[in-house]
This record gives C-alpha cells, sequence and structure tokens, in this order.
C-alpha cells in the first residue's frame, strides 16, 4: 500500500480502542507553535477571505490585550524563521524589524512595539501567515480569560460569544466535564504551564462535508449535511476532523497562547491503514451517546459504522 | 454558568451577613432575614431604592473577609451590583445573586450577533426568532456575564 503524504503527515489522534475526555496534553518536541502543511497557500487564502468578509466573527480582542498580541507576533516570526527558514525570514535591524513570507512573496517592516507600522492588530497580523488559529488567554485573579483571538477554523463554537469569559464558562456546555471535575483539573493544569515549556495535545470529531471554517454563526449551512450521510457516500464525505493544540506561557504577559491547527481525513483514506480502521471502528462503537451528540456523530454514526463493515466485508 | 438564581439559599458559617436589595428584592430575601434573627448572628441590610449606588459601593467595600452578600433585585439592579461586587473582589462562593420581578433573559443570536431580550412564555418555550436575522434560535443555558446574554443555538436545521 502506498501511503499518501497528507496521510503520512496526518496527526491521528488516537491510543486506545476507547475515547473519553481526558487532559492527554504532552511536552510538545520540537517546542514549535506553528506547522506549515501542504495545504498552506488554499488556507490562507481562505482565512484571509473570512477576516475580510466576516472580520467581528474571525478576531476579537480587549484593548489590554495588545503588549500579550506582540508577544504572540514574535514567538511566532521566531518560530516561522527557525523551523521553516526557507519559507520565512524574521531579521532584526536596529529598531526595525523586517518579516518576509517566502511562500506569499510579502514583506513586512514594523516596528516591534508600535502598532501604528502594522496594518492590523499584531495578532490578526501574524494570523493571516500561519494556518493556525490563535487564541490568547490572559491570567487574572487565578483563572484564565479568553480576552483576544484570531479563528477562521473553529469546531462549531463561537468566538464572538465566548470573548471574555472564563476557562470554565467557555467549557459549561461539554457534558460531563464539570461533573467529572475535569474543568478544574485542566484549569489547574494551565494555570501551572511554565514559559519556555510548551505542551500540545489532539482533538478530534467526525465532518460531514470538508468545510475548514465550521464556525456557530453558519450552522445553518453546514449542520444540514449531517442529514445527508449515507452508507454509500461516508467514505468521501464523512472526514475526520483533528486539531492540533498547542499551548504555550509567554514569560513577558504570563499569558497563554494557544494555536489550534486543524487537519481533515476523508473516511475512505482513513481505513486505507487496517490498524486505524481497526481503531477507529472500536472507538465508534463504544462512544458514550453524549460524547456523540456533542460532537455532533449521533445523526450519522451508525451509518459510518456501516460503511467500515461493508468495506471490511467487501461489498463496497 | 450562570451565577444569578432564581432564589436565595441560607450559607451558614459566616462571621457576617449583608442582604441588598430593592423592595421586591428584600422581601425575597425575609427567609434568610429569618434565619439570621432566629440564630442571632451579625448582619446588616443595604435598601438599593433608598441609598445612592456611591453609599452602596462604600458599604460593599468596607466588609471584612468572612462576610457573605445576598444581592436580590430586578435585572438591572442586580447587574450593577453584581458587577460593582466582583470589581470589589467578591467571589462566586462569598455571594449570591438573586433575580426577582419579571423574567427577562437576553438571547445572542449565534448567527448575526444582535442580542434581543425575552420574556414571560418565550423563556419557557425555549424557542424565538432573532428579530435581527430571522434565524430560528434555541435559547441555551451557556451564559455570558460579558454580553449579559445567554447564547441562541440554531433551534433547526432544515
Amino acid at each position: 500500500m502506498k501511503l499518501t503524504e497528507e496521510m503520512k503527515r496526518f496527526p491521528y489522534p488516537f491510543k486506545g480502542d476507547t475515547y473519553r475526555y481526558t487532559n492527554n496534553s504532552t511536552l510538545l518536541t520540537p517546542p514549535s507553535s506553528i506547522d506549515i502543511t501542504e495545504g498552506y497557500l488554499k488556507e490562507i487564502q481562505l482565512k484571509r477571505a473570512l477576516l475580510t468578509e466576516h472580520h467581528s466573527r474571525s478576531f476579537q480582542s480587549f484593548p489590554y490585550t495588545n503588549k500579550a498580541q506582540w508577544e504572540v507576533l514574535e514567538l511566532v516570526m521566531t518560530d516561522l524563521s527557525t523551523y521553516f527558514p526557507k519559507s520565512f525570514s524574521f531579521k532584526k535591524e536596529g529598531q526595525n524589524h523586517v518579516f518576509i513570507n517566502h511562500l506569499l512573496q510579502e514583506e513586512c517592516e514594523f516596528k516591534m512595539w508600535d502598532e501604528t507600522t502594522l496594518p492590523f492588530e499584531p495578532l490578526d497580523f501574524i494570523g493571516r501567515h500561519v494556518q493556525e488559529d490563535l487564541i490568547l488567554m490572559l491570567q487574572r485573579d487565578g483563572d484564565l480569560y479568553l480576552d483576544a483571538g484570531q479563528l477562521c477554523f473553529p469546531a462549531n463554537w463561537s468566538l464572538a460569544f465566548n470573548h471574555g469569559m472564563s476557562f470554565k464558562n467557555i467549557h459549561f456546555p461539554i457534558p460531563g466535564f464539570k461533573e467529572e471535575g475535569l474543568d478544574e483539573r485542566i484549569l489547574q493544569f494551565l494555570l501551572r504551564l511554565e514559559a519556555g515549556n510548551p505542551w500540545g495535545r489532539k482533538n478530534w470529531s467526525l465532518m460531514a462535508g470538508n468545510r475548514m471554517d465550521t464556525s456557530l454563526e453558519t450552522f445553518d449551512v453546514w449542520g444540514k449535511d449531517r442529514k445527508k450521510v449515507t452508507v454509500d457516500n461516508a467514505g468521501e464525505f464523512v472526514h475526520l476532523r483533528v486539531e492540533v493544540q498547542k499551548l504555550f506561557r509567554l514569560p513577558r504577559t504570563n499569558a497563554i497562547l494557544f494555536t489550534i491547527h486543524t487537519h481533515l481525513l476523508p473516511l475512505e483514506e482513513l481505513i486505507e491503514i487496517p490498524e486505524w480502521k481497526r481503531q477507529f471502528y472500536q472507538i465508534l462503537v463504544e462512544l458514550p451517546s453524549h460524547i456523540a451528540e456533542y460532537k455532533g456523530i449521533s445523526l450519522y454514526k451508525d451509518k459510518v459504522l456501516a460503511y467500515i463493515e461493508k468495506k471490511e466485508d467487501g461489498v463496497l | 454558568m450562570n451565577d444569578i438564581k432564581n432564589g436565595p439559599i441560607f450559607q451558614p458559617g459566616k462571621k457576617h451577613y449583608v442582604l441588598c436589595g430593592d423592595e421586591e428584592g428584600l422581601n425575597t430575601l425575609n427567609p434568610i432575614k429569618q434565619i439570621l434573627t432566629n440564630e442571632q448572628m451579625s448582619f446588616e441590610e443595604i435598601h438599593l431604592i433608598l441609598e445612592c449606588s456611591s453609599e452602596v459601593d462604600r458599604k460593599l467595600e468596607m466588609q471584612k473577609i468572612g462576610t457573605f452578600l445576598y444581592v436580590a433585585a430586578e435585572r438591572k439592579k442586580l447587574r450593577k451590583v453584581l458587577s460593582m461586587a466582583t470589581k470589589l473582589g467578591y467571589s462566586p462562593e462569598e455571594a449570591q445573586y438573586i433575580i426577582v420581578g419579571k423574567e427577562e433573559k437576553r438571547i445572542f443570536c449565534c448567527r448575526c450577533h444582535v442580542i434581543s431580550s425575552v420574556c414571560g412564555e418565550s423563556i419557557k418555550r425555549g424557542i424565538l426568532n432573532c428579530p435581527a436575522c430571522s434565524l430560528k434560535l434555541e435559547l441555551s443555558d451557556h451564559y455570558s456575564s460579558i454580553k449579559d446574554a445567554y447564547l441562541g443555538y440554531v433551534a433547526e436545521v432544515k
């Protein structure tokens, strides 16, 4: 079997044969906030279009986040030039800084901490050069608040609604999250994050269709695709959606940068790898109904299982 | 998470209690006052109608550690005191906020972000049309204190 480049790089999220909500974070190696994949140009184009047409849906910030936003910009530019030196340059020339995106053939000269030298707020600016969504959480009174963010590819949530909310309030709708004490445990984990020791985790869901921008604002448009899943079309229509999430403590402002890189893989490609097919099937069969419901899978879970069974039997 | 309750619950073991409300709110707090009187516990009342906001602010500010705060009032007054108390450092564990009067909720449209007010039967039904974009919304219990509004989800996907 010949694996495609996309499959080789796909961040397959499962470890065991069952799935529950956990804090499955691990120390990040390499400690890069950003990854560049082959979908770069297409996704950047989509991000920029969303930011132009629906700015308040895709970007929110409070004025007091400005310092932390500059820290994010510096961190991301440094990581881009360190881990992808052929694609990005970041130079300091006296007071001036020069950032070059060779993939887009764009060059920007600016003065660090001087917002008049950038065309957008710092978080909004650097977010237009990376595939990741960038969420900024500020810490005060022993709690974390979503005070700024650039979010173009949300998994069915609204940045505009969640803006300014505390960590626990944001996660309030997740069934069992509070009852099992997971919200408090993860909050304590986040509050203990140290600068220089970033962590990463993977989150997953299934998606009827291959839209990246599954915002809550457009749910009435894409949500109906869940009803269109059949045993026959599940292979190409249903996608495993994986978010690679990374957490960075910013040393100067003590804020936390949360980066989310979204990946989609059609089921027909996922089941090409026998171990993935077996494990994914087991996880879906065993998945508790409240998790399936929250992840939006309930409507078509049985069709996906039937599709895998038929593939296994050679019927499809 | 909603930090506003429909009725007060007695919180025992505190050094001092503050009962703060408008006329109807203080009536709502009467059962608490009764317990405090019977148990001969330390408490004071703040009348929101009789006292100006700077005086209320001052009285809340001078409280000592171990004080438990009850605030009961109609929605707008309640939000004002809640915001003041939060700024002064009262944590959710040190206070209860009780809404009185006509039940009214603000709902944030998930599609167009317009916030509208709903009351009475609409709250009970939990379904309403957004007055701005006409989307049929389902009132959730996901609450933003920044917006003082509940999230309205898409009620049905056609």
